[in-house]
């Protein structure tokens, strides 16, 4: 399987490159007023306005706003999200007999933004569904 | 691309359908015309092939939008009837009156199909219809007829066939050498055209290899009964126009060039539809993004020539680089305005629509009823066209339903007995004015009042304190319907509030006037595109914002005093503007930002007028064109209509004064709370 990885908080996190439509430098983001905390603004990607997520946020990590490296466009059930990332580490295709899939309990505790972990032979990330982050519930 | 795949309508597909189900119904009309003028020709011994080629083009688009829209059955029907009157037009099956019974039962089947919504269960009768399709006898034989090689070359198989078809009636076969200027080649071809259609038929229009930059070339091919003077004559030297015995004297063989006009379609007669092109919107919106990326681009290139202007032994080239960039820039304003305007259609063709309906409307109401149309050629853009159908047939339908009296009261009122639905359209700046207008009883305010009371609307000391104008606008209001029963046609229908969302949503106004006894207008004013608005740019605690201009009133500065009570507390109050008392909002404030302290400020009064309000902002900034694009799905934000992209000023927001008055005035209180 091929991810796309890159740095939050200085852990690693992945996506399947099958949902990625193309990563941008950073550049200004319109802010929307009365919109959830993670939700930096919109952005013009080919014409088409986009969210961007700060994924830190999204994802209800406690560490400290710092400036992002790189947004992540992503695409899932035909919606797009920008997600602001630290920096990215580079698609790589770690083996899937190493992945752990997240369990159900946990599953409902994150909120679907998890799909599990490659662990092992020094392996150590964390696959993100990226569904699960751009869906609004 | 993918704004058109991600904000799907939900009953998108079933309104293609519908258009497309409209469309069939005028292409089959057209058809069965033509087919009894060809069952004249048959009876008569003289078969027009003009005739027979206008039902095979009709046949032919009927295919392939049945193929689109995936009527299985009419496509499948109307490709054998294609491929029947193709074999006839090429002469290879002879039209006698059994295959002109298998043309009419095709054709009747189509109807049939077609008003039943595209339905099922014709099978049996489609494949019987299909047999007797292609039970055909042969035509005479070609061969008989002798015809130059060189020339037969250049002919398509139609064509070959119509000059022995020519030359057997004992015509003469000229070719009309001539040539027109790039510019007006398309009007110039067909005025001569026009022309020679008057005495001859048309054969073949061949490109010529003497084409070159100023002018364009051809040879007409032409069969007639004339002599070659008489036909110079007619000619008269028209576009350098010659005329010469074909095959010979033929100067420069004209070599067959495909991608020349004019050549690649199989018909002459389906060569004059090969003028214009359907494009689908989705296509535009794509060329749409990608000149809004090459606007991107260019801003690069001026931040490029800046920098190189910036270094001493380059700043030559900056210069340079920057005078390449403005005329980058005009070239692109030029593309975005050409695209702009291929999305332009005129009005007419959604008018031509609405004859049948209200010839529908009135044998269901038992009211004789006429259209006049006027201005059917005001052009609006294509998406507003469709989005204004609706409204208008439910206008229509009411003006038809509840104006419209009876024909004995009309003429007790010395009215004619026929009711007049006259639907008129103009251009009124970058907005169209679109106005529906019937000859019928007029809206009465007494009753409209009496009814908003029953449907406890407003109290009645509320309504009683109303204008004449104010009470009859409170047909918009929702929960209003002045109807007494449901009836056939306004039963199925909707109330006149959500023709009014239909229209604000499309950021137009609604209007109506109304004499009790003469008639009443109901008028539309809409932006004749929706893709691009001019816009006021407005700064406010730092962040710039675009207002359509087109909802902009007035522009007032204000400054402390008895007219704008500054430093309020609350996000809104009021200014004194126009001579009235305003509702006002300052932007900061409504969108929940720190106000930067300032003396001046500037009041935009904006909104249609019920509507109206003053929204105060820090500064104003520029008027611009910008293409204002919906926001993404997952982010709903009042008085926020969409987001504009400025290239290498950023994305903006587009506010929304309606939305933006609906919040303040607490018209949504459950939005607010949301």
């Amino acid at each position: 399987m091929r991810v796309l990885a890159f740095f939050l908080d200085g852990e690693e996190y992945a996506l399947d490159v099958a949902d990625i439509v193309e990563v941008l430098r950073p550049r200004p983001v319109t802010e929307v007023p009365a919109q959830p905390g993670f939700i930096m603004g919109i952005l013009c990607v080919n014409g088409e306005m986009i969210p961007v997520f700060d994924l830190r946020a999204r994802l209800g990590l406690k560490g400290d706003a710092r400036p992002y490296g790189r947004i992540i466009v992503a695409a899932a059930d035909e919606q797009k999200a920008g997600l602001a990332v630290d920096g990215l580490l580079g698609v790589k295709e770690p083996p899937l007999r190493l992945f752990v899939p997240i369990s159900q309990s946990e599953a409902g505790l994150n909120r679907g933004f998890f799909k599990g972990t490659f662990m092992d032979e020094g392996w150590n990330i964390r696959l993100l569904s990226a569904s699960g982050i751009i869906r609004l519930s | 691309m993918v704004m058109v795949r991600t904000v799907p309508k939900k009953d998108f597909k079933q309104e293609r359908a519908k258009e497309f189900l409209a469309e069939a119904e005028d292409i089959l009309s057209s058809m069965g015309k033509g087919l009894v003028k060809l069952g004249r020709g048959v009876k008569a011994g003289v078969i027009d092939p003009v005739v027979l080629n206008g039902i095979f083009r009709a046949a032919h688009t009927l295919k392939g939008m049945a193929g689109i829209y995936e009527f299985k059955d009419m496509a499948e029907l109307s490709h054998s009837l294609e491929d029947a009157l193709d074999s006839l037009r090429l002469g290879k099956t002879t039209l006698d009156d059994g295959v002109m019974g298998a043309l009419m039962g095709a054709y009747e089947l189509l109807a049939r199909i077609a008003s039943a919504k595209g339905g099922t269960g014709f099978a049996p009768e489609l494949a019987s219809i299909k047999a007797r399709l292609a039970h055909t006898p042969q035509g005479r034989a070609n061969s008989e007829v002798g015809i130059d090689d060189e020339l037969k070359a250049l002919l398509t198989e139609y064509e070959e066939h119509r000059l022995r078809e020519n030359i057997r009636d004992g015509r003469n076969i000229f070719m009309v050498n001539c040539n027109f200027p790039i510019g007006t080649f398309d009007k110039d071809y067909l005025e001569l055209v026009d022309i020679i259609k008057t005495r001859a038929e048309l054969i073949a229009t061949l490109p010529s290899s003497r084409t070159n930059h100023e002018r364009l070339y051809f040879d007409i091919l032409l069969g007639t009964p004339d002599g070659i003077a008489a036909f110079n004559g007619l000619i008269g030297g028209r576009h350098g126009a010659a005329v010469r015995p074909a095959g010979e004297g033929r100067a420069p063989v004209p070599q067959p060039q495909p991608a020349a006009p004019m050549v690649g379609a199989d018909a002459p007669s389906l060569r004059r539809s090969g003028n214009t092109v359907r494009v689908s919107i989705a296509k535009l919106d794509r060329i749409m993004n990608q000149i809004g990326e090459l606007g991107v681009l260019k801003s690069n290139l001026s931040r490029l020539s800046v920098a190189l202007k910036g270094v001493k032994e380059f700043s030559i080239y900056g210069i340079e680089l920057s005078r390449t960039e403005a005329g980058f820039e005009r070239k692109l304003n030029e593309l975005r305005s050409g695209v702009l305007d291929i999305r332009m259609v005129p009005i007419g063709q959604l008018f031509s629509r609405f004859e049948p309906f209200i010839e529908k409307l009135g044998r269901e109401t038992g009211k004789e009823v006429r259209m006049l149309a006027n201005g059917e050629e005001t052009e609006l853009d294509k998406l507003v066209i469709e989005e204004l159908a609706d409204p208008l047939m439910h206008i229509i339908r009411n003006a038809v339903d509840h104006a419209l009296e009876p024909a004995s009261a009309r003429e007790a009122a010395g009215k004619p007995a026929y009711g007049t639905i006259t639907l008129s359209a103009w251009q009124k700046g970058n907005h169209a004015v679109v106005e529906v207008k019937d000859d019928g009883c007029g809206i009465d305010d007494g009753f409209v009042r009496e009814k908003a009371a029953q449907k406890g609307i407003a109290p009645p000391e509320y309504l009683a304190g109303l204008s004449r104008q104010e009470a009859i606008e409170l047909i918009f209001t929702p929960g209003f319907s002045t109807r007494d029963t449901v009836n056939e046609t306004s039963g199925r229908g909707v109330g006149m509030d959500v023709v009014k969302e239909n229209i604000t949503r499309l950021s137009g106004a609604i209007d109506v006037e109304t004499v009790k006894g003469k008639g009443t207008r109901i008028i539309l004013t809409i932006p004749v595109t929706l893709a691009i608005i001019a816009a006021l740019i407005v700064e406010t605690s730092g962040a710039r914002y675009a207002v359509p201009l087109a909802s902009v009133v007035e522009i007032t500065e204000l400054r402390p005093g008895p007219s704008y009570p500054a430093r309020r507390a609350d996000s809104s109050g009021y200014v004194t503007a126009l001579g009235v008392e305003l509702p006002a909002v300052r932007l900061s404030e409504f969108f929940g930002k720190p106000a930067f302290d300032r003396d001046v400020v500037y009041g935009i009064i904006a909104g249609p007028a019920e509507h109206r309000l003053c929204v105060i902002v820090d500064r104003l900034v520029e008027e611009l064109d910008v293409i204002i694009k919906p926001l993404p799905r997952m982010i709903r934000a009042p008085g926020v209509a969409g987001a504009a992209d400025m290239g290498e000023k950023g994305t903006m927001l587009v506010l929304d004064v309606t939305g933006i008055f609906e919040e303040i005035s607490g018209r949504a209180p459950q939005r607010l709370k949301a």
